[in-house]
């Protein structure tokens, strides 16, 4: 049921990604982020795909591991991605049928367009986003976050506690994980079933997992709170660091690439948009995108 | 000097005020530096408890405990304590901070404000010590418990420690992982470290120079283990089983053959048995 969340997972690998400053990762992934949204025609979409897959196989990671990241979001795409099929309604239709006199049930080429561009849409976000995890392990990535929001600290906000819980909470995913799985299968020993009957049926049935799984993360929590404190944790500033961050070449031609990148996009949403009104003539009345 | 010594230490779970009823009572206990102390005791007899007073994770609410000539009392020097007297947890799961095992082995000396190129030797040398050194950059979920109890015995080694606290280390890991741990306890202790090894497993005590039972709180036995693997009824009384071994010698005694009750692992047991023959 959760074996398929692959989001703060780390993949060890040796490559050229992994050894990015995780600073340069964060900032870049938002970068990309952004210049994803920016994204309006197809010739960008297919830009971002092969840039990304190039950042796919440069580090390393198995495709498929990156692909399946998908699928947790696989409903919300789906389920987005069908509502805008039926909701768009300009452009040329393609199918039409009238429900009642007043309510009309069309779809039209801006709305299969709209779909189309949304699902490539969500699983670039997704893919790049997971790819930030694929390549950063959950301490560097604290670390990196920590150092990013250092300014913060001038306001009094706690920055190094914060890094802490998140590195911790990162830290024990893949145990609460395990622990869900082995409850779910104690519960179904005993006769429980979680795929059987409506939707109210089965968030009862989940009740008997998440009662146990808060019961026993409260116990690992406390665990976990001797375990520091045998280890002399403080959050001072006394406190040094195994792993220093450094910029270095890497990451500015990485930042020099993710530019580039960004640079493509802009410019064919700003200047452009011919190579694909030639691919899609009426393409280009699509108001909304 | 002893590195360990408690005085008269008594502890409570209840109201510090109203104490009805007390974990610890009276413990007068003195280890010395470079022993292999075993501390056994049924559940609910207070070892896990006394564990936790000798690292300061816990204070007596009576009497005092030295560890290495610092009490545990003194606040300001508790992270002296620590540091001195590692600790390693019964849930290996529990006690990994980080993701990754040299982060989670660096997390100690971090703490301790050791600088940056120190820390890299510390990490390599803890891990080269209990024979994690290819795991290094591995991501600590997926190790077997064994292997993570290892990664957890190099994060307490990283900060120089002069005793560990096994508290029942050992007490969820198969056979496999058991041996692995207490052979990397006896090769430590070698070494020159104090080990204290909290254990309910009557077979791991014959790893240790010396016992100490515990029940309902009190000390009940101090001494050699092959004494009190001689001493049945100690053993009952604090609700431990003795091992087989033991167990068949004693028998043997009781059958009437001349045969010393207190033999310690199997290789002993077969030699007195030839013996008679």
């Amino acid at each position: 049921m959760f074996r398929d969340i692959t989001l703060g997972q780390y993949y060890p690998a040796n490559s050229a990604v992994h050894r990015l400053d995780p600073r340069t990762k964060i900032l870049l992934t938002i970068f990309y982020i952004v210049g994803v949204f920016f994204i309006k025609t197809y010739f960008s979409y297919a830009v971002t795909i092969l840039f990304l897959t190039s950042v796919i196989l440069i580090s390393k990671i198995p495709v498929l591991s990156v692909l399946k990241s998908i699928r947790g979001i696989l409903f919300l795409v789906l389920f987005a991605s069908v509502l805008n099929l039926f909701f768009v309604s300009s452009g040329e239709v393609l199918f039409e049928s009238w429900i009642t006199p007043r309510w009309v049930f069309r779809i039209t080429m801006d709305g299969v367009h709209y779909s189309i561009k949304l699902t490539l849409r969500l699983i670039l976000l997704v893919t790049g986003a997971s790819l930030l995890t694929f390549t950063t392990t959950p301490v560097e990535l604290t670390d990196g976050m920590e150092s990013l929001m250092s300014p913060l600290k001038l306001i009094k906000v706690p920055v190094h506690d914060i890094a802490v819980i998140m590195s911790i909470a990162l830290r024990f995913i893949p145990t609460l994980l395990d622990e869900t799985n082995k409850i779910m299968n104690a519960q179904k020993a005993r006769g429980a079933s979680f795929d059987t009957g409506g939707i109210v049926k089965r968030a009862k049935a989940l009740l008997p997992i998440l009662i146990p799984l808060f019961v026993s993360s409260f116990r690992r929590a406390d665990e976990l709170a001797f375990a520091m404190n045998a280890r002399c944790y403080n959050a001072t500033d006394k406190r040094t660091k195994m792993k220093e961050l450094k910029f270095s070449l890497k990451d500015l031609i990485a930042l020099i690439l993710v530019l580039a990148f960004l640079t493509v996009v802009f410019l064919d949403r700003y200047y452009f948009m011919g190579i694909d009104s030639l691919l899609f003539p009426g393409v280009l009345r699509c108001a909304i995108l | 000097m002893p590195i360990i010594e408690l005085k008269n230490v008594s502890y409570t779970y209840d109201d510090a005020d109203s104490p009805n009823k007390f974990a610890l009572e009276k413990i007068n206990l003195k280890v010395e530096e470079g022993e292999f102390v075993a501390l056994l005791g049924a559940n609910g007899s207070g070892k896990s408890t006394l564990a936790k007073l000798l690292n300061g994770l816990y204070t007596p609410y009576s009497g005092n405990v030295i560890v290495n000539g610092v009490d545990t009392l003194d606040e300001e020097r508790i992270f002296e304590v620590r540091k001195c007297a590692g600790m390693v947890f019964q849930n290996p799961d529990n006690q990994m901070v980080a993701t990754i095992v040299e982060d989670d082995v660096a997390f100690g000396p971090e703490n301790l404000g050791v600088p940056r190129e120190e820390i890299v030797e510390r990490v390599n040398f803890a891990l080269d010590a209990v024979g994690m050194g290819e795991f290094k950059k591995n991501s600590a979920h997926r190790l077997s418990g064994g292997q993570k109890q290892r990664v957890a015995i190099a994060g307490v080694l990283a900060m120089r420690p002069k005793i560990i606290i096994f508290d029942e280390a050992t007490s969820m890991l198969d056979p496999k992982g058991r041996k692995e741990v207490l052979s990397v306890a006896k090769k430590l202790n070698k070494e020159g470290i104090t080990i204290i090894h909290i254990t309910h497993n009557m077979d791991e005590v014959a790893f240790a120079v010396r016992a100490v039972c515990l029940k309902e709180g009190r000390i009940v036995f101090d001494g050699a283990p092959r004494e009190l693997f001689s001493r049945p009824q100690t053993l009952i009384e604090c609700k431990l089983s003795p091992p087989p071994v033991s167990e068949l010698a004693r028998l043997l005694k009781a059958g009437g053959m001349n045969i010393d009750a207190g033999v310690l692992d199997e290789e002993e047991v077969t030699e007195a048995i030839c013996r008679l023959l």
